[in-house]
């Protein structure tokens, strides 16, 4: 019985999962101004709903660069954590690949892990909101968009990225 | 959830030939006697299959730690790392270069880690080279190649598990597992005809028996392997001859239906091999973690041949208590194994000289953090029947910071002990609790419910419920400074004294400062900072009871709070995790996240079952906090926390709030810093008076807890809409470098800090004026 019920729970879990991507799906179009119809069922995974940021440098720099020893004579840190530190820029990577493979949730998964390594990333919630946006999860979207904007300081273009992740779940809601 | 029925070797039923024995006649006379036997037969056939076809064991479910992330710029202390190394069980090793083992030379460690499955992906083995400076992970590369690495991953530890109720555990293998020496050992060692009976070895047992009479005692025994696991499996521990026939019966049904191979690994799962406490150890899987603390598959010749030589009596040739004996029955093991040609002389001395290699018991169990998994149960019994959380064998990701829960509970013990000792207080008068958890995702790193940290019982972080005092403070200058057109940290307050009526009774309420003395006009900053009661009476009446309290909510108080004048100074009991829970939301800036202590649940198999998604929601605007949490710095370093705070290094940015509950009975600490937000309760359990104060009491433990986990160095930076102005201490007003001694720089809300400058600035300026107009003079002189 007990174990009916964990089957019935992934069975449940498998739907969700299907239901969110394909919740993903009809959200693709959101940086065209098309009007909002019922999109045909896309077979091949489409890029995601909102342009992330660029970030500042190339990836493959800055995974070289921290590796080195940092100067004693700086023990402070910098006020501002760095925001494209080698291992969020890693583990973005690794979800940008997988969110393009259609794995929504492991995308998710690797966001949330550099969030976790990095609460102040203010780049990686801006990932994290997209992602939600995509999985159709509009509050999770806007809550951690707003997040992004907490630790963006000052930084316009992430600012105006946040912005339109939250003028989409407007229009979506 | 069966395993049989997914097994290719199941061998279909009826697959042997039917022979009748009994003449006809003999059957119409016995037809009575032979029906009842043949029902008692079919009867024992239906448990058996039964039982071997269902699911054959409840596994507990398995409770792991967070994973320690390795990245160049961690925040990570030597001493810490090595802990966890430890308590990962990974053993410390001169080069490190065995799989599951380490090594360190003052900051520099290199580790051999294994191979896990983390509820978000597989992380492969490494072999690591990290060197550590000044708290933090300075660099991280591949031993082997020396490349560097941007990200690794440690496995996490096993804090606990939920157990079945007989407490057994195991880690299912399968046969394909095993080390050939170890199934070929057991079949040498216990049944050597193994291959060849049909689950009764009646020369076996003649065997025996020959042996038994010449030896004049039991040496040998004549069950088969079969036997054996139907006692195991199906029968309880009676010794009666009726016991033996059913034990033959069943064995012979079970060698019916199910192939060898089936048998010999549900026996290697089954096999009691030692006993944790009260936690029994069973099958190979679980004992090779137990002993040698590696996976079945990477067993030793010699590591096998111990397994084997331990079944016979887990306790007796205990490898831990009874080494010498242990060593002498693995070394008959290898004997046995060598004379029946199934090694090689040369590798059978080799294992013989090698020593036992059992690793020290593992410091896991049941009851290692029970109150930390108490809040995970409660997480998941939202979701989840408690009986399935005991036998489906889910393996559960929690939030647990082992380093967090190791320093909490030792600064909690540390603690009272010496206030108790120093204070000379009735012993074991005092008690405690902790909860810690992590700015940004509201992560429960740490639970302690009780001095007896392993006691599993009344869990005091989440039970206990006394009135807050003074932490509830925050919320009220809050609800005051989310209007900053009134209301900033230097709008001087009336710190005065009042009489009020209590709502539903004519009681009148005169509210006292701590130090009965009223201090007349304060800034907002020094009333929170020094706890004035009468400021604050003042203002939240000022406020509104409902507002103060509208803002406890919004902050993620779900308890029903009477609308009590008293109630702004805390007189409404509350729970240390309710507190955590308020304060989390200030340290996240208003941003409010429900504390949780799972990340996520995977099946047996390791089939994500449920995600518990990071989550967020913004409920105040973050300027706002930002001025709260300001004025909560100032409070631990020169309010009512300095004494303590002097103790903690000051590039730490941390704040809080002491709170101290009438005639000295509750002391608490709630605070955070940029890493973790700590709150601490210290009190008696039946309420009687202690004499601490927050300060005197829980903010020991906290600073202790804190200085220890927060690594973090330096000022975080303000949000925008707040500038920084220099005030004059005495007025409030602007002052500038002519106020050097009085002036503080303070955060405004923009546009919101004073326009007037202070004296002091005035006569600077004027100053400077005199001074030009003096040498101006001089010019015409």
């Amino acid at each position: 019985m007990a174990s009916q019920m964990i089957k019935s729970r992934i069975r449940r879990y498998l739907l969700v999962s299907i239901t969110m991507v394909a919740a993903g799906c009809s959200n693709i179009p959101l940086q065209t101004s098309r009007p909002a119809q019922p999109q045909p069922v896309q077979t091949q995974p489409a890029p995601p709903p909102v342009q992330p940021v660029q970030p500042a440098q190339p990836p493959t720099q800055p995974t070289v660069q921290p590796v080195q020893p940092v100067q004693p004579a700086q023990p402070a840190q910098p006020a501002q954590p760095a925001q494209r530190s080698a291992v969020s820029v890693q583990l973005l990577a690794q979800a940008e690949t997988l969110q393009q493979g259609g794995d929504l949730s492991g995308a998710i998964a690797q966001v949330e892990r550099a969030v976790r390594i990095e609460p102040r990333n203010a780049y990686a919630w801006h990932r994290l909101a997209t992602l939600q946006l995509a999985a159709g999860d509009l509050n999770r979207a806007e809550q951690f968009a707003r997040r992004s904007n907490q630790y963006a300081a000052g930084d316009r273009e992430l600012i105006e990225a946040n912005q339109k992740v939250m003028d989409e779940v407007r229009r979506l809601r | 959830m069966s395993k049989s029925s997914k097994d290719p070797l199941r061998r279909t039923p009826s697959s042997k030939p039917r022979r009748r024995l009994v003449p006809a006649f003999l059957l119409a006379m016995l037809l009575p006697a032979t029906v009842a036997f043949v029902m008692y037969v079919l009867y024992l056939d239906h448990l058996v299959q039964q039982k071997f076809e269902g699911k054959r064991w409840s596994i507990p479910s398995r409770v792991y730690a967070r994973a320690l992330e390795l990245y160049p710029q961690a925040p990570l202390s030597a001493e810490a790392l090595q802990t966890e190394l430890q308590l990962i069980g990974y053993q410390p090793s001169s080069d490190g270069l065995a799989p599951g083992s380490y090594s360190r030379k003052g900051n520099t460690f290199v580790i051999s880690s294994r191979a896990f499955t983390h509820w978000d992906g597989e992380e492969p083995a490494h072999s690591l080279r990290l060197t550590i400076e000044s708290n933090r992970l300075t660099t991280l590369t591949n031993k082997r190649n020396g490349q560097a690495l941007t990200l690794a991953r440690l496995q996490p530890m096993q804090i606990g598990s939920i157990y079945p109720a007989q407490k057994e555990d195991r880690i299912l293998v399968k046969l394909s597992d095993l080390p050939p020496e170890l199934i070929n050992g057991l079949q040498a060692v216990e049944d050597r005809r193994f291959q060849e009976h049909h689950g009764i070895d009646f020369s076996g047992i003649a065997r025996a028996a020959w042996s038994n009479l010449r030896a004049g005692h039991v040496v040998q025994g004549g069950s088969t392997l079969t036997q054996q696991l139907v006692k195991n499996f199906y029968l309880d521990n009676e010794r009666t001859l009726w016991r033996k026939v059913n034990e033959a019966l069943m064995a012979l049904l079970l060698e019916y239906h199910y192939s060898k191979n089936d048998i010999l690994e549900a026996y290697a799962n089954e096999i009691y091999l030692g006993q944790d406490g009260a936690r029994a150890i069973h099958g190979f899987g679980l004992a090779a973690q137990f002993y040698f603390n590696k996976p079945v598959q990477e067993l030793t010749l010699p590591e096998s041949a111990m397994l084997v030589a331990i079944l016979r009596g887990p306790t007796y040739y205990d490898p831990r208590r009874s080494s010498k004996r242990a060593l002498e029955r693995r070394n008959q093991i290898i004997d046995t194994l060598l004379a029946d040609g199934l090694i090689k002389q040369e590798k059978a001395l080799r294992a013989k000289q090698t020593s036992l290699g059992v690793v020290p018991k593992p410091v896991r169990g049941t009851g290692l953090h029970p109150a930390f998994i108490d809040l995970v149960k409660r997480q998941l019994q939202k979701d989840y029947q408690e009986e399935d959380l005991r036998s489906e064998g889910l393996r559960i990701f929690t939030t647990l910071d082992p380093i967090a829960q190791r320093s909490a509970e030792q600064a909690l013990v540390r603690w009272t002990d010496k206030l108790e000792r120093e204070r000379k207080l009735k012993r074991n008068l005092l008690q405690g609790s902790v909860v810690i958890s992590r700015v940004g995702s509201g992560e429960v790193s740490a639970v302690v419910g009780g001095r007896d940290v392993r006691f599993d019982g009344f869990n005091r972080a989440l039970d206990i419920r006394r009135p807050i005092g003074s932490l509830v403070k925050p919320a009220l200058y809050l609800t005051a400074l989310m209007q900053p057109q009134t209301y900033t940290l230097t709008t001087l307050l009336n710190d005065e004294p009042l009489q009020l009526k209590q709502p539903g009774n004519d009681k009148i309420w005169a509210p006292e400062n701590y130090d009965r003395i009223s201090h007349g006009a304060v800034p907002l900053i020094d009333a929170l900072a020094h706890s004035y009661n009468l400021a604050a009476v003042n203002l939240g009446m000022a406020l509104g009871v409902n507002q103060v309290i509208r803002t406890l909510r919004t902050l993620g108080i779900e308890a029903t709070i009477p609308a009590y004048p008293s109630v702004l100074l805390g007189a409404v009991d509350l729970s240390p995790i309710e507190m955590a829970q308020m304060y989390q939301t200030l340290a996240d800036q208003g941003f409010y996240t429900q504390l949780r202590a799972v990340r996520e649940v995977l099946t047996q198999d390791g089939k994500p079952l449920q995600h518990f998604a990071m989550d967020t929601e913004q409920r105040l605007s973050v300027p706002h906090v930002y001025l709260v949490n300001y004025a909560l710095r100032e409070a631990l370093r020169n309010g009512t926390g300095a004494n303590v705070a002097q103790r903690i290094p000051a590039d730490i940015e941390l704040g809080g709030k002491t709170g101290t509950t009438n005639d000295l009975r509750d002391s608490w600490f709630a605070g955070f810093g940029s890493e973790y937000v700590g709150v601490v309760w210290m009190g008696s359990d039946d309420n009687k008076v202690t004499g601490l104060t927050g300060a005197s009491g829980a903010l020991q433990v906290w600073a202790d807890i804190m200085s220890r986990i927060s690594l973090s160095r330096g000022e975080q930076p303000a949000p925008m809409d707040i500038e920084m102005v220099r005030i004059d201490r005495s007025t409030g007003l602007r002052a500038d470098n002519g106020c050097d001694d009085s002036a503080r720089l303070l955060p405004f809300i923009s546009d919101t800090a004073p326009t007037e400058d202070a004296l002091c600035a005035r006569s600077a300026i004027e100053d400077t004026f005199n001074g030009l107009f003096d040498s101006m003079k001089g010019w015409f002189e």
